[in-house]
């Protein structure tokens, strides 16, 4: 607004001058959207829940592509040699009907859906952080000019980028590549046999593409392979953000309440991944069931029945995710079981049975606001755990651990159980973080750092520079500066510590001999350094192992009673080249910690380490490594042993389909 | 056990390189049979066509010219070369018998058979094309690692060469006029005219779609290539590459192979002026080039013909020979991929014992007897399953892998710094599991005789290693041909 937006009173204008009245820009922009897939379109039963309205946030000098703060979308189809128009969403005709109508056939309403689904995910995790979402640095491309680039201001979005069964997000082009394919002669499911099924055209893959994009923003290691829970993760968690964003769909909610009588677990659209997808190759049933699956024999649906040693024995990364996504499921279940208990009580007079046919509109009402709040409830637990989790080397164990902690530190009368709801659903599939047998929320709960081991963290020393950078970033107004201030203050941090460490009584006083509390090995005379994993780093002038300062981020949480969690979080890495035996290959292995510091304290309350010396780490990673991609063509032809190499790994990842 | 049907096998592999040829010997009391499985060496081998020569001139000396039986297992250069490289030389050679698979079978009443050949055919020639055009967008180390896959199919259709696997397929076919074979797996239990105590039993290729396209093991019916989807995917693939109005009207169901409707469509060189599209995608300068994806579709490609190898390397003809008396089996699978090794498991035979009484016998009780094993595609990890494959194996296995390292190191994409990244065969955890089933019996092609191994790789003391003693009575059997031309093992059917 200009600074001469004072209203004032409509007698007091002059027509000639007058400035229209002045409207504040809305909150948001409305655009028609499909909430799942066009195939359910041409289904009656779903046809009338299947078109939503998405709100996604109004921004101001949003240009014709449409390309904004955050995205861009470039519908150039390189296959059929030649661009598509983009779609002006600020066009008068547009802005009045809620976007463009819903049409497959038109190549705007494609780019209008894809930029839709990708804003509701980006506001979504904007809103679970309290921070603004940034994209992941360019990797180095030995092809391309990308180093010279530092900051990637947008996202970009090919909608139809190549002729496949396939999307994913590509990492070193900081794109999401939706691709197109004819649908199955034989066994189209609800398709014309031979028509063309757009990934673009489905809410759950552009959810769970965007969403990779955004981890990868968070979290740059985490696409690097170096345990089967790895990929996984990767997978699981955009799963989990897809999913779970549709129970933010109220419309759609009661309609699946009502046909399912309250009783979620059943099969329901909300319950299946990708079903346009997985309908279009032939096979019924969505691609990615988290409950359930239908039976490709009897074409009944089953539930999944939770298999406690699954999680020891499935390897395969879509599978394994699914695990994580059924454990996450399962815990949402159980939170609104219990709290629709009451209703339930309510509505069946104590007899615990539903009357027959359907469901009074009114209790369907108050079961969807509850599946809602609890689906909210859920997905913002699961994004804030991403704060908690370790810079490195993610399992799901630690993923457990990060959650129980992030919540536990959010809401700490956790009355409803819902931390209870977690452990036990996780419990079921056996997934156990590393050395705990004991499932609780003590035992689980990230350890606190103790008082003996502060210095060793470095806070002291870098407490002016953290609070004046906390003051700072309150008032930043662009993403560009956050990200830019943001490396600064980390390179700043990086000097301050490696002059710590040229004191002369830094070991004497500082690291203690049994154990590593930041994981690092900083100084070259560290006890818990060997010579020859000494050589394995690469060194300062001072012959120091390297360490980098990964990440800096500020968390701004509100919890439900209203108290303010004000927090800092800081990541330090360290990473080794180490042979991998029986061949000539090096991978890399990393260590490092992320610290938690509560900025209303300035204590360090958790320091989530992996050691850069651990032996069984290694061990571990170095197997995992040599038997991985071991089950395709493609490890054969295009032999590949470290990510370093593969170009798009996540292109490769879900081709293995 | 009686002496009257002493039986003796001789295995000799030819050591010409990267490819398939072995040469069984069967000495039987009324004499000789020679069988001869698969005869050709990867294209690119240096001076290929003069080693196969020598192979060739080998065996019309020690079969003097006569070969009762030619197994042809599949469509690729690195098991058929060496019928073209030395067809002189074959011109001389008798072969009274060819076993092909059923999905050679060229009979007009065998539609799928038929379909499949097709399909295969033309999508090589797709690919070929697209390799070959310069203006396809394809990045160097795409076009590399097409073109080492490609080379499974001899010289490409364009070249109009005479040097390609049909064309060697053709040749073999027709040389025991008319005495030509397709088998089916779990029909009738093969014999060796002459031979006694011999039998020889069909494992694969599967006639069940599913597992005939099935390359990777996993639980789910994960068929991406259905047959009808992948020609439908590739014919729009490849329009895409055409570009061409012809092209555009040849999709056969009328459906167009573009997207969307002309009308939607602002072609390359009216974008390249168009504003947008300069600011956001061309850039003024190369500062955006890395975010282009103006070869990214062509993935694909890479996907067709992986897909493509190893739907031909499924339709392998995959043989269990047992030998009645004392229960030893040799498997020859060829190349069979997951989907044709795990389609064995289905299959059951009735045939009569050594005192000729009926016995069921299924593909589970061969794998547990098999005591030699020709590892599949040269030691790659898809070609051999291990709970229901290898884990199987009796404690005798003795096993061969036709691979040349070096030559395997040579091929593939290459990387930024020139070096061919190299296709991992024989790859090293199957290698290293091998060694340990078979206690050290592994006779590589490229190292000959197998030196004896001491202590496993990973240190695993829970499998001992031969003792000096049976090393001995190992190397017995073992023989080796001039100038590393060839190593023989023998078994003796005691």
């Amino acid at each position: 607004m200009t600074s001469e937006s004072v209203y004032q009173p409509y007698h007091n204008q002059r027509l000639n001058n007058q400035k229209s009245a002045d409207v504040a820009p809305p909150v948001f922009r409305r655009l028609r959207g499909y909430a799942f897939d066009p195939s359910l379109s041409t289904q009656m039963e779903t046809a009338v829940v299947n078109e939503i309205v998405f709100k996604v946030p109004w921004e101001r000098n949003l240009r014709r592509g449409p390309v904004g703060e955050y995205l861009e979308v470039v519908d150039f189809d390189p296959a059929s040699r030649c661009f598509y128009a983009p779609v002006n969403l600020n066009d008068p005709y547009v802005l009045a009907q809620d976007g463009l109508e819903p049409c497959e056939g038109g190549p705007q309403f494609h780019q209008q859906m894809v930029y839709a689904v990708a804003m509701t995910t980006i506001h979504n995790f904007e809103r679970a952080l309290g921070r603004w979402a940034l994209w992941s640095p360019p990797k180095y491309d030995p092809r391309g000019d990308a180093k010279s680039v530092n900051y990637v201001k947008r996202l970009r979005i090919y909608p139809h980028a190549f002729r496949g069964a396939n999307a994913y997000y590509s990492p070193q082009k900081k794109a999401l590549l939706f691709g197109y394919f004819p649908a199955s002669s034989n066994d189209p499911g609800n398709h014309v046999p031979g028509g063309t099924v757009f990934t673009c055209l489905s809410h759950d893959i552009v959810a769970h593409e965007t969403t990779h994009a955004l981890l990868d923003g968070m979290h740059r290691r985490f696409i690097e392979a170096t345990h089967p829970d790895s990929l996984a993760f990767h997978e699981a968690f955009a799963d989990i953000v897809a999913l779970f964003q549709h129970f933010t769909f109220p419309e759609v909610l009661r309609q699946q309440i009502a046909k399912t009588r309250g009783n979620l677990a059943q099969q329901s659209l909300l319950g299946e991944l990708a079903q346009e997808f997985g309908q279009a190759t032939g096979r019924y049933g969505a691609l990615r069931d988290a409950i359930g699956h239908i039976n490709p024999e009897t074409k009944q649906w089953e539930s999944l029945i939770p298999e406690p040693n699954e999680y020891q024995t499935v390897f395969e990364p879509h599978k394994r995710g699914a695990i994580l996504v059924a454990a996450v499921f399962d815990a949402f279940l159980s939170i609104y079981k219990s709290r629709v208990e009451d209703l339930l009580r309510i509505a069946t007079s104590g007899t615990g049975i539903l009357p027959a046919g359907a469901l009074h509109p009114d209790l369907v009402n108050r079961l969807a606001d509850e599946a809602a709040k609890s689906a909210r409830h859920v997905l913002h637990a699961c994004i804030r755990a991403l704060d908690y989790c370790p810079p490195v080397d993610i399992t799901f164990g630690d993923y457990l651990r990060a959650i129980i902690t992030a919540d536990y530190d959010l809401v700490p009368d956790d009355y409803r159980r819902y931390r209870i709801a977690f452990i036990e659903a996780f419990r079921r599939r056996g997934i156990y973080p590393q050395d705990i047998r004991i499932l609780s929320v003590d035992s689980l709960r990230w350890e606190v750092v103790r008082a003996e081991d502060y210095r060793e963290l470095f806070l002291p020393i870098a407490q002016q520079l953290l609070i004046a950078f906390t003051e700072q970033a309150r008032y930043f107004t662009k993403r560009e500066k956050v990200y830019k201030k943001t490396n600064e203050i980390c390179a700043e941090l990086h000097t301050l510590i490696k002059n710590t460490l040229k004191q002369a009584d830094y070991h004497a006083n500082v690291t203690k001999p049994d154990r590593l509390v930041t994981g690092l090995v900083l100084t070259k005379d560290n006890p818990h350094l060997s010579a020859t994993q000494l050589e394995q780093f690469k060194h300062d002038e001072d012959g120091n192992p390297l360490f980098e300062v990964h990440a800096l981020r500020s968390a701004q949480r509100v919890g439900p009673d209203g108290d303010v969690l004000n927090q800092l979080i800081i990541s330090l890495t360290q990473q080794r080249t180490v042979p991998i035996d029986g061949t000539d290959h090096k991978m890399t292995f990393r260590g490092g910690c992320t610290l938690i510091l509560d900025l209303k304290t300035f204590r360090v309350q958790y320091c989530i380490m992996k050691s850069i010396v651990d032996d069984q780490r290694l061990e571990r990673q170095k197997k995992y490594v040599r038997n991985r991609l071991g089950s395709s063509l493609q490890a054969t032809y295009f032999n590949r042993y470290c990510d370093e190499e593969i170009a798009e790994p996540f292109a490769l990842l879900h081709r293995e389909l | 056990m009686g002496d009257a049907t002493k039986l003796n096998i001789r295995i000799r592999m030819y050591r010409q390189g990267l490819g398939d040829c072995f040469l069984i010997t069967f000495t039987h009391p009324g004499g000789l049979y020679h069988m001869l499985i698969d005869c050709g060496v990867l294209r690119g081998t240096e001076k290929a066509q003069e080693e196969m020569r020598k192979v060739v001139t080998n065996i019309a000396e020690t079969t003097h010219s006569r070969l009762d039986l030619v197994v042809a297992t599949h469509e690729h250069w690195d098991h058929l070369s060496g019928f073209l490289q030395a067809r002189d030389l074959w011109d001389t050679i008798d072969v009274k018998e060819v076993w092909l698979a059923w999905t050679e079978d060229a009979d007009p009443s065998n539609t799928f058979a038929r379909q499949l050949r097709e399909s295969r055919k033309q999508k090589v020639a797709n690919l070929c094309g697209l390799v070959d055009d310069s203006q396809s967008g394809l990045d160097d180390s795409t076009r590399q690692g097409l073109t080492a896959i490609l080379d499974f199919f001899g010289d490409p259709p364009g070249l109009d060469s005479k040097m390609t696997t049909h064309a060697a397929l053709e040749y073999i076919t027709a040389k025991p006029n008319g005495n030509v074979k397709y088998h089916t797996p779990g029909q009738k239990i093969e014999q060796l005219p002459g031979v006694p105590g011999v039998n020889i039993y069909v494992l694969g290729p599967p006639t069940d779609q599913k597992l005939l396209f099935k390359d990777q093991p996993s639980a789910k019916h994960s068929e991406i290539y259905e047959l009808n989807g992948a020609m439908t995917l590739a014919e729009r693939f490849f329009t895409a590459v055409d570009g061409t109005e012809a092209a555009e009207q040849a999709c056969e169901d009328g459906a167009s192979c573009f997207p969307f409707h002309k009308k939607y469509r602002v072609e390359l060189a009216d974008a390249q002026n168009d504003r947008f599209c300069i600011a956001n995608y061309f850039g003024k300068d190369t500062s955006m080039a890395w975010r282009k994806i103006d070869g990214d579709w062509l993935d694909a490609a890479n996907e067709l013909a992986l897909a493509l190898d190893s739907d031909t390397n499924n339709t392998s003809l995959a043989l269990a020979i047992e030998l009645v008396d004392s229960g030893k089996v040799l498997l020859f699978p060829g190349d069979a991929q997951v989907g044709n090794w795990l389609s064995w498991q289905n299959l059951m035979w009735s045939a009569k014992d050594k005192d000729g009484q009926p016995r069921e016998v299924t593909a589970r009780a061969l794998l547990n007897q098999t005591v030699f094993y020709k590892v599949g595609h040269h030691g790659s990890h898809n070609a051999t399953l291990s709970e229901l494959g290898l884990e199987l194996m009796s404690r005798d296995l003795v096993a061969m892998i036709p691979v040349n390292k070096a030559m395997a190191q040579r091929q593939g994409p290459k990387d930024a710094d020139g070096k061919p990244r190299g296709w991992n065969m024989p790859f090293p955890s199957l290698l290293s599991r091998l060694k340990k089933k078979t206690r050290g019996r592994v006779i590589q092609l490229d190292d000959g005789v197998p030196e004896r191994v001491i202590q496993f790789d990973d240190g695993d003391t829970d499998i001992k290693p031969l003792s000096e003693a049976e090393w001995e009575q190992f190397k017995a059997v073992i023989g080796e041909g001039p100038d590393n031309l060839y190593i023989d093992y023998t078994i003796n059917d005691a």
